[in-house]
């Protein structure tokens, strides 16, 4: 049964809305704002994508493993600057060294999230909303309010290089997506994270590592979150102690538009790329027109407000659905 | 209808995918952008006298970048409008909510839009770095208004907001104040701002040295307000109670944290005018207009006034001087003036925080 629901195709009737509204808006904006259809501003629109696509990625594991994670812009913040510490203050560890400790750190801070969340069982909500209160207060002690810059280039190369006519930083994201639908889909510890998501004690009596597995989802979302953290400082060349206001609201929005649920369980990595697509061509659109920036906020809090109402009435029907066959069960009995 | 519906969604999908292909070759816009600019530059290398017959080019789309709403950003944003819509150039706004990924995207959102100048006002002098780059690369003019980035190489102008001056007359001023109110000591609650943001930390740091170098002024004790109303409300509550109302003068970083100070003093009922006993000499920077209000009033002394309307314009001046081929001075510094009560009488009007008072 549980393999039954996480197998299927890529784009599931799900999406279609949204792709629906993607294409209406494409479409819309080429018409009505003459710069939107350039290479530029299409090369922008996914470079500006890719980290909320890859925070997005580990967001959806946090989410579909019935947790949540409101320190992942801070965790994104926290691992940049150790990236860029070990960077500037050892050269020696070079790109590859500062990048490493930065992914350790992410999954660290994730592996300390699923610690309180899913071990000592504290609220996801209450647990990471602390932890993202001691990562900023940590940051601005730590960097002591200052920027770090003076990134080597061999870092900063990352924000500008591109493969033919693609940035590496969007190709990154393809792979994030790509791995993140293949184990969300294909693998054992994926049909693992729907099950201990939708019912937790029910997966526990079939013998599914529940703490483990949402402490694993837990740990993906801190790397992920330290992935973009990274990608975004490699854009910038700098950091500072100022966590992104959008990073964290923005990958949410997105994973609830594709399908995600905040009671677990639920969401799919295909289409919270298709919600990250969807919330960056509004950006891009509000920014081109000159419009006033608070209707973006306005417009995503539509978006969000309908794709729960949808996906709450989904979960009546499927209720009433099974109330039915019950009842024709029992009448057959 | 499932499968018609499908079938819709697959077409429009093909469509979106086609049409996203077809921008990706399509570069008629900017090449075109590139050349008017390269035009521009060459135009002003060679100066207009050289060739009568060249046309100088007019600034036709400017782009703002500012960090937040905060009053002083609102009435740079204000002005903007104003003198664009003055001078027929369409104006394109970007707010980036003091979060500096978020400005980056938004500056190249407005290279995309085919600016020909952006004047920013950046949230982080590092990070704005690479956005300089990219208008540079774009054949953009770049106006830093107010925030100098940390290499000025792909800076076009910088309009100066000098720190260090403005702390310095911040300190002239109190001195000033606290000789016609007889003190001679002062002991100084600093506010201080988000230690993560440029100005915050150099108004902090210049305060510091030149109160120092005063040798009238001990600072007894800092609020940290994060740049937050509420925060510098209750952090300042906690202070006046560590210090039982022990301090003669209070400093604030940017005006708006009068009402927070204002408040507190006032619920412990030792909040006092000129000439009253309780009175302090509270000196803040920015001239807004809550400032203004208090000077006139008689319970604060002085505010150092950077002119928000005149960064702008100075801003666009240049910005317009640049695309029109024209010379123009690297920095811009407008000129910064202590504003107390006989300012206000004297200058009225002129005072940019005058037009944002409840008149």
């Amino acid at each position: 049964m549980e393999k039954k629901q996480v197998k299927g195709k890529v784009f599931r009737v799900k999406e279609y809305p949204v792709l629906l509204a993607i294409a209406v808006l494409i479409i819309l904006m080429s018409v009505f704002i003459p710069d939107f259809m350039t290479s530029r501003n299409i090369t922008n629109l996914f470079i500006q994508m890719s980290i909320y696509g890859i925070a997005m990625v580990g967001l959806v594991f946090a989410l579909i493993g019935g947790g949540i994670d409101l320190s992942l812009a801070s965790n994104a913040m926290i691992s940049s600057i150790m990236c860029a510490t070990v960077m500037t203050k050892f050269p020696a560890a070079g790109a590859v060294g500062g990048i490493i400790v930065g992914m350790l750190v992410g999954a660290g801070i994730g592996a300390l999230n699923g610690l309180i969340a899913a071990k000592f069982g504290v609220n996801p909500f209450i647990g990471t909303i602390s932890m993202q209160l001691f990562l900023n207060g940590f940051g601005v002690v730590f960097t002591n309010g200052a920027t770090l810059s003076g990134l080597p280039s061999s870092f900063t190369a990352i924000g500008k290089l591109k493969i033919s006519v693609i940035p590496v930083v969007v190709i990154i994201m393809f792979v994030f997506y790509a791995v993140g639908h293949y184990v969300t889909r294909k693998t054992a510890f994926g049909r693992k994270l729907y099950a201990a998501g939708t019912n937790p004690e029910a997966a526990r009596m079939v013998g599914i590592p529940v703490v483990k597995v949402r402490m694993l989802s837990f740990i993906i979302c801190g790397f992920c979150a330290s992935v973009a953290g990274m990608v975004s400082m490699a854009k910038l060349t700098a950091v500072s102690a100022n966590p992104s206001s959008d990073l964290f609201l923005d990958t949410l929005c997105a994973s609830i538009i594709g399908g995600a649920s905040l009671s677990g369980g639920k969401g799919n990595i295909a289409g919270a790329a298709f919600g990250v697509l969807l919330l960056s061509l509004i950006s891009n659109g509000v920014n081109l027109l000159g419009i006033d920036r608070n209707m973006t906020l306005v417009i995503k809090g539509i978006i969000i407000l309908i794709a729960i109402i949808l996906d709450l009435s989904k979960g009546k029907e499927k209720v009433k659905k099974i109330a039915a066959k019950k009842r024709s069960a029992e009448s057959a009995v | 209808m499932k499968k018609l519906w499908k079938k819709m969604v697959l077409v429009l999908v093909v469509v979106l995918g086609v049409s996203m292909l077809a921008g990706c070759g399509n570069n008629a816009g900017e090449e075109k952008q590139k050349d008017t600019q390269k035009d521009t530059q060459e135009v002003g290398n060679k100066g207009n006298q050289d060739d009568p017959e060249t046309e100088p080019k007019s600034l036709t789309r400017l782009g703002l970048a500012i960090p937040s709403t905060a009053l002083f950003f609102e009435a740079e944003a204000n002005q903007a409008k104003k003198f664009c819509d003055e001078n027929g150039i369409e104006l394109i706004t970007v707010i980036a909510d003091n979060d500096a990924t978020k400005q980056h995207d938004q500056i190249e959102d407005l290279i995309s839009k085919g600016c020909e100048a952006i004047v920013i006002v950046q949230v982080d002098k590092d990070a704005i770095l690479s956005s300089l780059e990219s208008c540079k690369e774009a054949g953009v003019y770049t106006i830093c208004c107010g925030r100098q980035p940390a290499d000025m190489t792909n800076c076009d102008v910088f309009v100066s907001a000098n720190n260090e001056k403005m702390c310095e007359m911040a300190v002239e001023s109190m001195l000033e104040g606290a000789d016609v109110a007889g003190i001679d000591k002062l002991k100084v609650v600093e506010f201080v701002g988000k230690l993560s943001d440029q100005n915050a930390v150099e108004r902090d740091d210049y305060f510091k040295q030149y109160a120092e170098a005063s040798g009238r002024i001990e600072i007894v004790a800092e609020v940290a307000s994060e740049w937050n109303q509420d925060t510098a409300y209750s952090r300042f509550s906690d202070v006046y109670n560590s210090l039982n109302g022990d301090f003669n003068a209070i400093y604030l970083p940017a005006d708006s944290y009068i009402t927070a100070a204002a408040s507190v003093l006032q619920e412990n009922n030792d909040w006092g005018s000129e000439g009253e006993e309780n009175y302090r000499i509270i000196t803040g920077i920015d001239g807004s207009s809550t400032a203004y209000q208090y000077i006139m009033d008689g319970y604060m002394y002085s505010t150092i006034n950077s002119d928000a309307h005149e960064f702008i314009n100075a801003s666009i001046n240049a910005a317009m001087s640049l695309v029109a081929g024209e010379t123009c001075d690297d920095v811009v510094e407008p000129v910064l003036l202590t504003v107390r009560n006989q300012e206000i009488e004297e200058y009225g009007d002129k005072l940019y925080g005058i037009a944002y008072m409840d008149k």
